[in-house]
């Protein structure tokens, strides 16, 4: 066998255990929050003061999922080592005809400062009105729903 | 040489980063230079959060030390019935005329996230008809769930609901949910995690997954930030421009291109400039107006550099160092904690030994407050009885959804119960009209000026908060989460038979 036969076999052949990793790195960590969701739902329907997730049942999803993430590390430094990558991704798509560029927008100084002008304005408007105020004041206050947290 | 990251090769093939992966790192650590919040556990509450960080980044984020655009606008659509949200529209303008979608390319801290996981060395996903069909879709996202869903729900119902922060924002669910959660100090934050947080830790780890085999796929198919910054590609002041004398029309800009452009500095566009090393004539350029920040490569046409010099790269250093120090240091507008707590004066019947503070099993100190009913509500007072107090918040869509059930039990255990709902002194609408609209029947108030209550019951910036207290005074639950009926009464029962 040819050394650049051998080298793109192994190059493949670690782009998919790569693909492997990464996939079953994100199917544990997904699986994982669902077992501590539906485990700790069961647990809530008795007792309502009962927490769904803890930091050792999360814990618990993430340790599961370390190995999956080690192994993924490993590979990206071996891949990273050997200078291993897809070869197709870096090909050019194929593109029907010539890309002539649009010519440049008329006027587009004038769009552009009177657009400006106006962010300007509303600027100024929203400090009057209070809504910059609003905007701060959501800002420093953590709304738990908003970040997925409940 | 990298083609897809224009870095140059040093010794040994060690590859220097190129300018724009240091520029990304430099805008991702001044989005986020309140490394003191990492640290504590807390968010960054000074006045530096007046103003918007160009690119999608979590205000909640421990560090961040400016507004997402995406998440105020949101919020001043959900308020809009009350007051027209001018600012974020103004802001959200000016960095689009501006910047456009170069802030997607340079400044936006997921982008990086994004192109550093594309980075991993898997098969990938290339741009074809599908993820060209595909790209339009965050087009539907922003109408859908940054206007339609905010606005429906702010106008029809009086909810203030970003929906797209609640359903769907990764950066939220990684910089605002992870990053407080990976704190040991927000334990008590676990306690608040169901199938909302199961939902959205999906969502983000299905999104990471698909950055990892197909480029910016967040960018390209779900950021209505970027749909939004599209709409400025024709006229922002800083961009990719084709010199169209020099263009021949050969099409390998868009060949190369990663993203799914149809012309470069269309819509699609994200203004990186890595085309400028496919183009065979030196016909792009990356321009702030008429003066070119980043030329055609040498040796192909001689066209004179512009680049950031070590000059620039100093200055900015200087002023990371600065906000870096400023804001974790010497911020006045950041409010400090740890005041002193007043005892309770109050001894008789219903008499506690137990310290004074807010945990469970302590007494909370005593406090004073005049309601909008008229009446006062005094701590003290309320000994013998089993005493709810509710922080909440007019822009809080939990807090409002779950008033009530205060309600609910209030009315359930009228007599025995003493119960305060308590808001901010931080207003967004007037609470007391806000509050008629639900007849509610307990006392409601807000906090007084510096927030005192909030100190004593251990109060953060997350809402909404309840605290639990049995006849003694004595705190049976404390915890920011949201309640249910059931919860609230199972805690009641706790609290009367202690």
């Amino acid at each position: 066998m040819k050394p650049e036969m051998k080298d793109t076999n192994r190059n493949k052949v670690l782009l998919i255990l790569q693909t492997v990793c990464c996939v079953l790195l994100a199917a544990v960590l997904a699986a994982g929050s669902v077992c501590i969701y539906l485990e700790g739902s069961a647990k809530k329907s008795e007792n309502p003061l009962e927490s769904i997730y803890t930091a050792e049942n999360a814990g618990g999803a993430l340790a599961a999922a370390a190995p999956f993430f080690l192994a993924a590390l490993c590979l990206l430094i071996v891949c990273l080592v050997l200078g291993v990558k897809d070869p197709k991704a870096e090909k050019p798509e194929a593109v029907n005809g010539p890309v002539k560029p649009k010519p440049a927008l008329k006027h587009s100084g004038l769009i552009r400062t009177a657009v400006a002008a106006a962010a300007a304005l509303l600027i100024i408007a929203g400090i009057l009105n209070g809504s910059a105020w609003d905007m701060l004041v959501k800002a420093i206050t953590i709304c738990t729903e908003c970040i997925g947290l409940g | 040489m990298d083609r897809s990251e224009g870095g140059k090769t040093l010794r040994r093939g060690i590859r220097r980063p190129a300018a724009r992966r240091l520029v990304q790192l430099y805008a991702a650590l001044l989005h986020n230079a309140y490394i003191k919040g990492f640290i504590d556990g807390k968010i960054y509450e000074g006045k530096a959060k007046y103003l918007c960080a160009p690119g999608l980044n979590c205000y909640s984020c421990p560090g961040a030390v400016r507004s997402c655009p995406l998440g105020a606008l949101q919020n001043a659509l959900s308020s809009a019935g009350h007051r027209a949200g001018w600012y974020v529209l103004g802001m959200i303008l000016l960095f689009g005329v501006v910047l456009g979608r170069t802030i997607c390319g340079w400044l936006c801290p997921l982008g990086l996230i994004q192109e550093l996981l594309h980075k991993i060395p898997v098969p990938k996903i290339r741009k074809s008809r599908v993820t060209r069909a595909l790209s339009w879709l965050k087009y539907v996202f922003l109408a859908v769930f940054v206007l339609a869903i905010p606005l429906y729900y702010g106008l029809a119902k009086g909810l203030p609901l970003p929906g797209f922060c609640k359903y769907i924002c990764p950066a939220g669910t990684l910089e605002g949910a992870v990053g407080h959660l990976a704190n040991p100090a927000n334990a008590s934050m676990y306690e608040m995690l169901g199938l909302f947080f199961t939902r959205k830790w999906i969502i983000l780890v299905v999104i990471a997954l698909v950055c990892i085999f197909c480029y910016r796929s967040f960018c390209r198919f779900i950021c209505p930030l970027g749909a939004v910054y599209g709409l400025f590609s024709r006229f922002s002041l800083i961009g990719v421009k084709v010199d169209a004398d020099r263009c021949n029309g050969c099409g390998s800009c868009v060949r190369h291109c990663s993203m799914d452009v149809r012309l470069v500095g269309d819509h699609e566009c994200i203004h990186c400039a890595k085309c400028m090393e496919d183009c065979p004539q030196g016909a792009i350029s990356l321009k702030v107006g008429k003066i070119t920040l980043k030329g055609p490569e040498a040796g192909k046409v001689p066209v004179r550099r512009n680049r950031p010099g070590r000059i620039l790269w100093g200055i900015a250093l200087a002023v990371l160092c600065f906000a870096l120090v400023w804001f974790n240091f010497l911020d006045p507008s950041v409010k400090g904690t740890g005041q002193d707590t007043p005892a309770v004066q109050v001894n008789e019947t219903w008499a506690s030994e137990a310290p004074v503070g807010y945990e469970t099993g302590e007494q909370l100190a005593d406090f004073t407050l005049a309601c909008y009913d008229g009446s006062v509500f005094r701590l003290a007072d309320t000994r013998g009885k089993v005493t709810v107090i509710n922080r909440w918040a007019t822009w809080c869509a939990p807090c409002i959804e779950e008033l009530p059930y205060f309600n609910g039990l209030y009315k359930a255990h009228e007599g025995d119960i003493a119960m305060l709902v308590l808001h901010p002194n931080l207003t967004v609408t007037d609470p007391e009209s806000f509050l008629a609209d639900f007849g509610l029947a307990m006392p409601c108030a807000t906090d007084a000026e510096g927030e005192p209550v909030k100190e004593i019951v251990g109060g953060t910036t997350t809402l909404p908060q309840t605290i639990v207290l049995n006849r003694r005074g004595e705190v049976v639950y404390n915890s920011v989460k949201s309640v249910t009926p059931e919860v609230l009464e199972a805690l009641y029962q706790e609290a009367a038979n202690q």
